[in-house]
């Protein structure tokens, strides 16, 4: 099985043909399917695709918080030597927020309205230590200050309602960082805020994950970002990991035609070292996504694909590379021999 | 099934429940109670009969659900109460609506009617409804129509609010705004466009009204402030076999059961109505 | 905060004017003479006279409304027909078995109700919430003087825990009036048990499903800590609605209550006063107790706002 290169430390986290099915009532729906990536302390992986592609799924899986409908059928999660997947719920808590923790998409609705600022924020750090409510009090008000919320002492007694979308989104932030955890997944952290602040906060968690050492998720639908933050990618299309490899790597040679397509439809394009495109062969994606439902032999992206051939209707392409893969029959660029890094 | 539009003034319209259990078994309860009711006085015995010979006997073939404290008969006297029940229930149910919509109507359709009908079903809320009812109940000598009237009132305002709510919607609907620019008077819009999109809202309210009045008769009657004294009223039934509850608890719960399953086979419809309008 | 407070408590004022007009208005529909009936036995046209004079029944019906409720406004209720004694004398005697009653019930239904809707909230469709739909069915159908003789069955005459009947006042001791008001209040309970659990089950499950639940959770937070500290408060004011209705229903339900198990509260008073056509005293009961309604409903509002403070803004 093609993996990232190793790295001279075990990783943070690791997973390993990591299959999601959804219980249905007539026939279990397959969500995500054999997909495999693995994070370094203090390394940033972005994991990209439209929505649907399963790639929220797999934020939750990591997290051991899967809807009651969806389950693990196969494959391990590696985190701190443990696999999660096979973890009891008193287990898991212990992880979550201590080990790994998560901001989610909207700051709107993932904050407890009832509850002031500095609660939520020491909320991780009270589950997870014996610490008096004086002393979690001032790790909070100093952390958020670092997380750049002004007024720190103030705010911690005020509710979500009363602070904007960007200072909501910090806040969470702290709250996911408060008991520096080996990994941090972010679901689309910025896609609800302005895009005003959208950048600065973006900034400020790959900021504090530099400088922490902790290894990061990040899950977008955004290529601007990706290139903004991210080391690695995989890049996710209908439950399956159509290409992963080295960000620049991506960003110079993408392989699969649809994260060529995706990088495409990117705005503002990321800088192409003087690659003539061919701008009519793909202006956009046409169609959408193959329902989860819809039984399909072949590569899910071949009905959107210019380049489909009747093989790609019929087999479904096994992922070939080593530091840069993709699982396409016909890769925009030769295996290991795109402009790599 | 069609798919309808919200401009279609038919998708607030009464659907028929589908059959399920719960509205097999409240129909049917209701129906065998309504039979009995008319009916039971041709083969079972005077519900008036007294034999003190007999009195406080337990369930035999002479008497299948015993005697009460002066040997009258339980079954025929808990059968001629269904009737009482059924019917106080039943007419309850129509003047409240009757009452309530014609004021929820005129409250939500004239604005300047609204905060006086409004405000006078706020004070008539503020007072506890069994309060209300056996003051009201205690104006004339105890009769039906006394009984009938102490429980009517305080559930108007209820049928009230819910009209009134459902206007004030259906008023800036399209179909309404439509028949307006057309040239409709407001009589000819309340009839015939407002009124048929009550009825699946107040169906629901209505059943919960009708059991609320059987409770109610009952409770009223027992506090001595219903129905008169030896009518075979339930309320009355075990109001006058309290005494002797000691020694015959059985003459206490024969009608308590009938009252319970009773109200559950009403409020049985109602949850299915319910569940029909969602 | 507090213009809201004046704003409410003007509207309160409003109703509690309605209700004046109506009691005001149950007396004069009821068709006695009050004149007749205070005078005592067979008086003198003349001693009639000055009666009607002296009650200002001699004067156009709203002056007499006016001043009947100048009277009520200086805490003169008037005086009972049936006893002769004024109407506040008589509601004193009897209001601390109502209100122990009510407390008891309210703290009981509280301390069952609530953890059961939220216990069956966590498995929506499991065994506890079925059961839980069933009990809620059968206690609104049960009229509450059969569940009482069915308690009384049970658990006065078979086995003897609790007495039939009767009420012990404060003065003999806490424990003893709580022991003679258990029966009543599990009766009065019954209703209302089903009903907080129903709202809590429904306020919760709608709670639950939010994303700061999974927030906390992807926190680390137990069960225990997600239901209590997250979902709890914020499905509050659902449940905070119906403790209110409630207390106002339980205003009802005291009448019926009190008259099974012989207890000398508000609830008796009524019967009794209603019964005898002692309209001084049903129209003090009236007041009162739609004056408690109208104060619970104004509190619960306010207390919406101490729970959530976006209602505040």
């Amino acid at each position: 099985m093609p993996q990232a290169a190793p790295s001279a430390t075990d990783p943070a986290l690791r997973v390993d043909d990591l299959s999601l099915v959804i219980n249905d009532a007539r026939k279990p729906i397959s969500a995500v399917n054999d997909i495999s990536f693995s994070v370094d302390p203090g390394e940033t992986l972005a994991l990209v695709g439209e929505s649907g592609c399963g790639k929220s799924l797999t934020a939750l899986a990591l997290m051991g918080l899967l809807p009651d409908a969806i389950r693990v059928s196969t494959g391990s999660i590696t985190l701190h030597g443990s696999d999660i997947t096979t973890l009891s719920e008193r287990e898991l808590q212990k992880r979550r927020g201590d080990n790994i923790s998560m901001i989610f998409q909207d700051p709107m609705t993932t904050l407890n309205p009832l509850v002031t600022i500095g609660n939520q924020i020491t909320e991780t750090l009270r589950i997870h230590r014996k610490i008096d409510r004086g002393t979690a009090r001032e790790r909070a008000k100093a952390l958020l200050e670092r997380v750049g919320v002004s007024d720190a002492e103030r705010r911690l007694d005020q509710f979500p309602h009363e602070l904007s979308g960007g200072m909501r989104q910090r806040v969470m932030i702290a709250s996911a960082m408060i008991c520096d955890p080996d990994v941090i997944v972010a679901d689309e952290p910025t896609t609800a805020l302005d895009v005003t602040v959208q950048a600065q906060v973006l900034a400020l968690l790959q900021e504090l994950q530099r400088e922490a050492g902790m290894a990061l998720i990040l899950v977008t639908h955004d290529f601007g970002v990706v290139a903004q933050t991210a080391d690695k990618v995989a890049v996710m299309y209908a439950g399956r990991i159509v290409e992963q490899g080295p960000a620049d790597a991506i960003f110079a040679a993408p392989k699969h035609p649809y994260t060529e397509a995706l990088l495409e439809c990117s705005a503002p394009p990321p800088p192409i070292d003087g690659r003539a495109r061919d701008r009519s062969a793909l202006p956009q994606i046409d169609g959408t996504v193959m329902p989860l439902t819809q039984q399909f032999p072949g590569c899910r992206f071949a009905p959107r694909c210019a380049f489909a051939t009747e093989r790609c209707r019929t087999e479904v392409p096994r992922t070939r590379g080593n530091r840069h893969t993709v699982a396409c029959h016909h890769p925009r660029q030769d295996l290991d021999t795109g402009v790599g890094s | 099934m069609t798919v309808q539009t919200s401009s279609d003034p038919s998708d607030h319209r009464f659907t028929m429940p589908r059959l399920s259990f719960r509205l097999i078994f409240g129909l049917g309860t209701l129906g065998i109670l309504a039979i009995l009711g008319l009916f039971g006085s041709v083969f079972l015995q005077d519900p008036n009969a007294l034999a003190p010979a007999n009195r406080l006997q337990f369930f035999s073939s002479d008497h299948w659900l015993g005697t009460d404290g002066l040997g009258r008969d339980l079954l025929a006297r808990v059968v001629a109460g269904a009737r009482i029940s059924l019917a106080v229930g039943l007419l309850v149910a129509a003047f409240a609506t009757v009452f309530g919509v014609i004021l929820g109507l005129l409250a939500g359709y004239f604005r300047r009617l609204d905060p006086i009908i409004m405000r006078v079903n706020d004070g008539m809320l503020a007072i506890p409804e069994l309060l209300l009812a056996v003051a009201l109940a205690s104006l004339a000598q105890a009769s039906l129509t006394m009984v009938v009237f102490a429980l009517t009132v305080p559930q108007i305002p209820r049928i009230v609010r819910v009209a009134r709510a459902e206007v004030l919607v259906l008023r800036k609907s399209p179909f309404v705004e439509a028949a307006y620019i057309s040239g409709s008077s407001r009589f000819k819009i309340l009839t015939r466009h407002v009124l048929p999109n009550l009825v699946a809202p107040l169906s629901v309210q209505v059943t919960y009204v009708c059991a609320y009045a059987i409770l109610g008769e009952a409770g009223l009657s027992f506090i001595g402030a219903g129905l008169p004294a030896n009518t075979p009223s339930w309320g009355v039934i075990v109001s006058e076999n309290r005494t002797f509850f000691m020694q015959a608890p059985w003459t206490v719960f024969v009608a308590g059961f009938f009252l319970t399953v009773t109200v559950l086979a009403v409020s049985a419809v109602g949850d299915e109505l319910r569940k029909s309008a969602e | 905060m507090f213009p809201f407070i004046l704003k409410r408590l003007a509207s309160s004022l409003v109703v509690i004017l309605i209700v004046a007009m109506f009691v005001f208005g149950l007396t004069a529909v009821s068709g006695g003479d009050p004149a007749v009936i205070f005078a005592g036995d067979d008086p003198s046209p003349e001693r009639l006279e000055a009666i009607r004079e002296r009650m200002g029944l001699d004067r156009p019906v709203p002056v007499q409304f006016l001043l009947w409720l100048q009277t009520i406004a200086g805490g003169d209720f008037g005086t009972s027909f049936f006893t002769g004694r004024p109407v506040l004398t008589l509601i004193g005697q009897r209001v601390e078995p109502t209100i122990v009653l009510s407390l008891y019930t309210i703290v009981m239904s509280i301390l069952v109700g609530i953890p059961l809707g939220a216990a069956a909230a966590l498995r929506p469709g499991g065994a506890l919430d079925r059961f839980l739909s069933g009990f809620t069915s059968l206690a609104f159908a049960l009229p509450g003087f059969i569940a009482a003789y069915i308690l009384i069955y049970i658990f006065a005459v078979e086995l003897r825990w609790f007495p039939v009947q009767g009420y012990q006042p404060l003065s003999e001791g806490l424990g003893r009036t709580l022991w003679s008001l258990t029966l009543p209040a599990v009766t009065l309970s019954l209703i209302y048990v089903g009903l907080l659990a129903r709202t809590t089950r429904a306020a919760m499950i709608g709670v639950l499903a939010q994303d700061y639940i999974r927030t906390a959770r992807s926190r680390g937070a137990n069960t225990y800590r997600v239901v209590v500290h997250h979902a709890f408060r914020n499905g509050l004011n659902a449940v905070l609605t119906v403790i209110g209705l409630g207390i106002a229903s339980l205003l009802s339900g005291v009448t019926i209550t009190e008259t099974v198990f012989a207890i000398p509260g508000l609830g008796r008073l009524t019967v009794d006063a209603v019964l005898n056509r002692d309209y001084p005293v049903v129209q003090g009961l009236i007041l009162i107790f739609a004056s408690v309604k109208i104060a619970v409903n104004l509190t619960i509002d306010l207390l919406y706002r101490v729970v959530d403070p976006r209602v505040a803004q």
